[in-house]
């Protein structure tokens, strides 16, 4: 009887569902989970009819669903239209307990198919499953809980740790976490990281993460940093500014409406946020004075160091290149250069130093390669070495020397003419082939002969005495140039020529006045002053002696601008003389001392016009 | 009373023959002569200190700053090596010597230069600013100057064309040599030029240690010095080479 109604049952549903052909099927990867992971449901219906309806979803107590798509397989055999439709949703706990989802169902020609329910088990955060993550977490943990309230944005700074020696490595990380479109990129400012070396560590990571049962986008941006002093520093804060879609919208907003959506949303203004973090105190401890070595200079982390020689045997004044290379996690750009002890017999330059850094697993690393150019000064036996590298273990805490050599290398007597040497330098990198020559050149010596000491700064330029007697040769060609212009105008011209020499002649006429004066005659004496004068003036102005009278003399003198006090001056004696000339016998000797004097002034003063 | 003369004057004569040996030894060039001998021996710490002892009495002459760059270089001083080399050159520029150990010093400092070659033509013009002295220069102006003159005379005397000439051709060279002097004044007088000489500093946006750090050089490094401000220098290296450093990290040349 069972088995009867088993069987009209089965044949029951397998008529309706060849009659149809429609099923629905149910699936989530996991039935455990924990409160901060998610599990995806698969829906799938599956039937030989084109157009496949919609399962109507059911209440996911406990849950919040995402539709995360829908994908179709349609195939045609034999005639036969089989398609199959998938609906994925993630899914994210609320809450910790037992739910039950489903059951799921489909209405399709006034029948209703059904799928599940499924049980679910909601555990809650384990530290093993979050490590199993694979990223920091150390202060993650407490922000999340405290980030119940947050909103669909917010970011967040941590280290991996809050207290390091100096020179440590400390890796930074900010985050950003979105659960919320942004309209455009979103600006990012770095935390400040005064007193740390700071190094940048690409690439940003992105991925989902889910808290308290909201499903962010994380951004992630690691930086390491290597305190430089020790102390109590302080990093961040950070700070981004984003623009997002108005909140309230979206809290409002069904997950599963989004194609109901007004699709010129997009279009909406964006609200600006600006977000910051808290800032991060971080200890950092010195180095311990136990145990340091003599030589150490700082490098912190873990090295290993390596030597080699580019040749064995090598002539007498040829280079021979030690690279030394410091490899392992740490500051690679501070290493510092690993000290090369014996060399006396040589000449060592350092030629560069150069550095492969790589920031694998966010620890910087790398090797730093170091190159000295040795050059052995005398033939035999050379040993370079032993090399030592000092570094603090950040492990082991404690220092650890490295030493490695000597390295023996033989040495032999040039065989070739120095001169020829030259030709067969060998290139060394970062210097040139004179450099390399000049590399194994010793100094010139000292000057040992004579030598004038003398105090410092006195230039000739300096001097002003030396200048004074260079500037006399050129007064000299002044005067040259003067003079002769001077005689070339009395060769040429007239005028010029006669007004430079009328006060010779008129103080010679003068000096004939002055002795016929002395000899009382009288009448003499005053046609040799009016000569004297009147040719004086007509040779000033450069008229004929002959043509001259006393009108024209007026008038000439005027048009000079002689003053008309001298002209008066002139025409009183012109008066006298002519009176003298007619009744010689009234002028005693003193009238004519006072002739005399009037004439000379009256020459003196056109002089200063003329 | 007698007897007190005489012990008064056998004092003043031991006192004057126990100072003659010591005023003997300080006349610098009997200085000059011990400092040559220290370096002979091998003792250049006390040669250096001798040297420098007759830069401070202001007796010098380029043998000193060259003897001196010499004694540094031998103590691995680069810095105050390349200083005095380049002190000596500017009095002696033709000192194969001198300019030879510039080189070599150059060579063996750790921050690298790029030198640029100067062209054939640029080469040939700079031969007579390398070649001579601030003083050779004078002489030369002075001398092209007055020969320009005296055929100006002779022009005027003997109204010779062939004097224009040639007075025209000495007035030129002067002008030329004019202008070098003026160049190399305001190059090393003007200007003043220094020598990194600490193995490391580190140069600055501005005159305090909390400024911004923008780049660091090592010992020997030649820069120019464009500004001061108490204890610092703001010096260029190149146009955009530009910063500040502690007054107490270089010497200037």
């Amino acid at each position: 009887m069972r088995y009867l109604i088993l069987f009209l049952l089965s044949l029951g549903i397998a008529v309706s569902s060849y009659a149809e052909d429609i099923s629905i099927s149910a699936e989530v990867d996991k039935q455990e989970i924990t409160i901060d992971d998610q599990l995806t449901l698969t829906i799938t219906i599956t039937g030989n009819v084109s157009n496949i309806p919609q399962p109507k979803m059911p209440n996911l107590t406990g849950f919040t669903a995402y539709s995360s798509g829908r994908s179709q397989n349609i195939s045609i055999i034999n005639g036969q239209v089989n398609s199959s439709v998938t609906f994925t949703y993630i899914l994210v706990p609320n809450d910790v307990g037992d739910y039950r989802l489903g059951p799921f169902t489909i209405d399709y020609k006034g029948k209703t198919y059904s799928a599940g329910p499924i049980d679910i088990k909601v555990l809650p955060r384990s530290s093993a499953a979050s490590k199993s993550q694979g990223y920091p977490q150390v202060y993650k943990e407490e922000e999340s809980s405290e980030g119940i309230k947050r909103g669909e944005l917010f970011i967040e700074t941590y280290v991996d740790k809050l207290t390091a020696y100096v020179n440590e490595q400390i890796t930074l990380t900010f985050a950003f976490y979105q659960a919320v479109n942004l309209f455009e990129n979103p600006v990012y400012s770095p935390p400040s990281t005064e007193g740390f070396w700071s190094e940048d560590m690409p690439p940003q990571r992105k991925y989902y993460k889910t808290i308290n049962g909201r499903r962010y986008l994380v951004t992630e941006i690691k930086t390491a940093l290597f305190a430089t002093s020790p102390g109590e520093f302080t990093i961040g804060p950070a700070r981004l500014e984003a623009s997002v879609e108005d909140l309230e919208e979206f809290f409002t907003r069904n997950p599963f409406d989004i194609f109901d959506r007004d699709p010129f949303s997009i279009f909406h203004r964006g609200k600006p946020i600006v977000l910051t973090s808290e800032p991060i105190q971080v200890k950092i401890l010195p180095l311990p004075e136990d145990g340091k070595p003599l030589d150490f200079k700082g490098d912190v982390g873990r090295f290993d160091v390596t030597a080699t020689l580019d040749k064995n045997i090598v002539e007498e004044n040829q280079p021979v290149t030690l690279k030394i290379v410091v490899k392992g996690e740490g500051n690679i750009k501070t290493v510092s250069s690993p000290i090369v002890k014996g060399l006396e017999n040589a000449k060592v330059y350092d030629s560069g130093s150069s550095e492969n850094i790589s920031k694998s697993n966010y620890i910087v690393q790398g090797e730093r390669i170091f190159e000295k150019v040795i050059i052995p000064k005398q033939p035999g036996k050379l040993s370079i070495g032993p090399i030592e590298y000092c570094y603090f273990d950040i492990q082991q805490k404690r220092y650890i020397k490295r030493t490695l050599g000597p390295f023996t290398i033989d040495v032999e007597k040039a065989k070739e003419e120095p001169a020829k040497q030259e030709e067969h330098l060998l290139p060394i990198e970062g210097l040139t082939k004179e450099e390399v020559r000049l590399l194994k050149e010793d100094i010139r010596y000292i000057k040992t002969g004579p030598t004038r000491l003398r105090p410092k700064g006195r230039y000739l330029y300096t001097n002003k005495i030396f200048w004074m007697w260079n500037i006399l040769p050129l007064f000299a060609l002044v005067i040259f140039y003067i003079y002769d212009r001077h005689r070339r105008r009395m060769l040429t011209d007239i005028g010029y020529a006669r007004s430079r020499r009328a006060r010779g002649l008129a103080s010679r006429r003068l000096r004939q006045a002055r002795d016929i004066m002395r000899q009382e005659k009288t009448k003499e004496f005053y046609a040799e002053v009016y000569k004297a004068v009147i040719e004086y003036i007509a040779d000033k102005i450069n008229i004929p002696h002959p043509s001259i009278t006393k009108d024209l003399l007026e008038k000439e003198l005027k048009k000079k601008a002689v003053p008309d006090s001298v002209i008066d001056k002139i025409k009183d004696l012109f008066d006298i003389c002519d009176l003298a000339r007619f009744a010689s016998g009234r002028f005693s000797r003193d009238d004519m001392a006072k002739t005399f004097r009037l004439a000379t002034d009256i020459i003196s003063e056109v002089e200063n016009f003329l | 009373m007698n007897r007190k003369i005489l012990t008064l004057s056998a004092l003043v004569l031991v006192i004057f023959f126990s100072m003659l040996p010591l005023a003997f030894s300080q006349t610098p060039e009997e200085i000059y002569r011990k400092a040559n001998m220290n370096y002979e021996n091998l003792d250049y710490e006390k040669a250096i200190y001798l040297y420098e002892m007759l830069i401070k009495m202001d007796r010098v002459s380029p043998e000193v700053y060259y003897n001196l760059g010499n004694s540094y270089f031998k103590l691995k001083k680069i810095g105050k090596a390349i200083v005095n080399y380049r002190r000596a050159l500017r009095s002696m520029p033709r000192d194969i010597d001198a300019k030879l150990n510039l080189k070599l010093a150059r060579t063996l400092r750790v921050d690298k230069i790029e030198t640029v070659e100067k062209g054939f033509i640029l080469g040939l013009i700079s031969i007579p600013y390398e070649v001579f002295n601030i003083d050779e220069l004078t002489i030369l102006f002075i001398i092209d100057y007055l020969i320009t003159i005296i055929f100006l005379i002779g022009l005027i005397l003997f109204k010779r064309k062939t004097f224009l000439y040639v007075a025209l051709v000495f007035a030129s060279l002067s002008l030329i040599t004019g202008i070098y002097l003026a160049i190399k004044i305001n190059n090393e007088q003007i200007v003043k030029e220094a020598v990194v000489v600490v193995e490391k500093v580190d140069v600055r946006s501005g005159p305090r240690d909390d400024y911004l750090l923008q780049f660091t050089l090592h010992e020997g490094m030649e820069l120019k010095i464009v500004g001061e401000k108490q204890d610092w220098f703001e010096i260029s290296l190149s146009k955009d080479l530009k910063g500040w450093l502690p007054k107490s990290s270089v010497e200037v040349i």
